[in-house]
């Protein structure tokens, strides 16, 4: 099956998809890891700032993690093994080409939530929450993906 | 001592039981103590959404202890000091041993 699946684009005015584009190097893998000291400082932001208490979300943004995300939801149980054979893999799990598999490794496109849906199980909702979450915590998610 | 009345002591002054417990035994108690309420507290804050304040309200609490009684009812001596200033930093081991040990997830 080789068919190719259009481009999910999304409809909203604000995102600016080249942007996205340009954000293909990006991984959660090679994010600075924190230290003792820089949690013990997000520990003490915490305290005195404490949550945010209204969010709008920054759909340029939003959208580049949530690829990241489910990229590494691709990768995760291939450690080593390239894109194109992660791809060719989880092709046929999903009945979707290659092409579009490869694609969602780029972040040049985004997946759709069945797909999500259907990776997600095939790793269970413990292993998909810790690879979704990664190493930040929801305050640091929120401040990524908001203004 | 009466065991209430301990809690009005520091356990590096008189507080300390030598019949059940030695002056460090009842100190490393107290300072487990400290730790383990802090961390239920930021465990309610963390997974269950409880306001931060009540964290900070324990830890005035504490303060207000020290000052009003373990402080007083010693002298106001600098081991009791010393104690003091351990029981507020254990308060704090409570919510940062708990926050590090979060952040040390790896995909």
């Amino acid at each position: 099956m080789t068919r190719s699946l259009p481009k999910i684009r999304s409809n909203a005015s604000c995102v600016n998809h080249s942007a996205v584009a340009d954000e293909t190097s990006f991984s959660i893998v090679h994010t600075p890891r924190s230290g003792i000291a820089r949690a013990i400082w997000s520990g003490f932001r915490f305290l005195l700032r404490g949550r945010e208490k209204s969010f709008v979300a920054n759909r340029v943004q939003a959208e580049i993690f949530a690829r990241e995300r489910f990229r590494a939801l691709l990768r995760a149980p291939f450690p080593g093994v390239s894109d194109r054979e992660v791809a060719e893999i989880w092709a046929g799990k999903l009945n979707v080409s290659d092409r579009t598999v490869q694609n969602w490794l780029a972040m040049t496109t985004s997946a759709s939530i069945t797909d999500m849906t259907i990776v997600g199980a095939t790793h269970g909702i413990w292993q998909t929450a810790a690879i979704f979450v990664g190493d930040d915590k929801r305050d640091e998610v929120m401040a990524r993906i908001g203004r | 001592m009466n065991e209430v009345a301990a809690f009005f002591h520091s356990s590096l002054s008189c507080a300390g039981s030598d019949v059940i417990a030695s002056r460090l035994q009842g100190f490393v108690a107290d300072t487990v103590a400290h730790i383990g309420i802090a961390g239920i507290l930021t465990s309610l804050v963390i997974f269950r959404d409880w306001p931060i304040r009540l964290f900070w309200a324990g830890f005035l609490a504490i303060i207000a202890k020290e000052l009003a009684f373990d402080l007083p009812n010693a002298g106001w001596t600098g081991l009791v000091m010393f104690d003091s200033a351990w029981d507020l930093a254990s308060w704090f081991l409570g919510f940062f041993a708990q926050w590090v040990l979060l952040t040390g997830r790896r995909v």
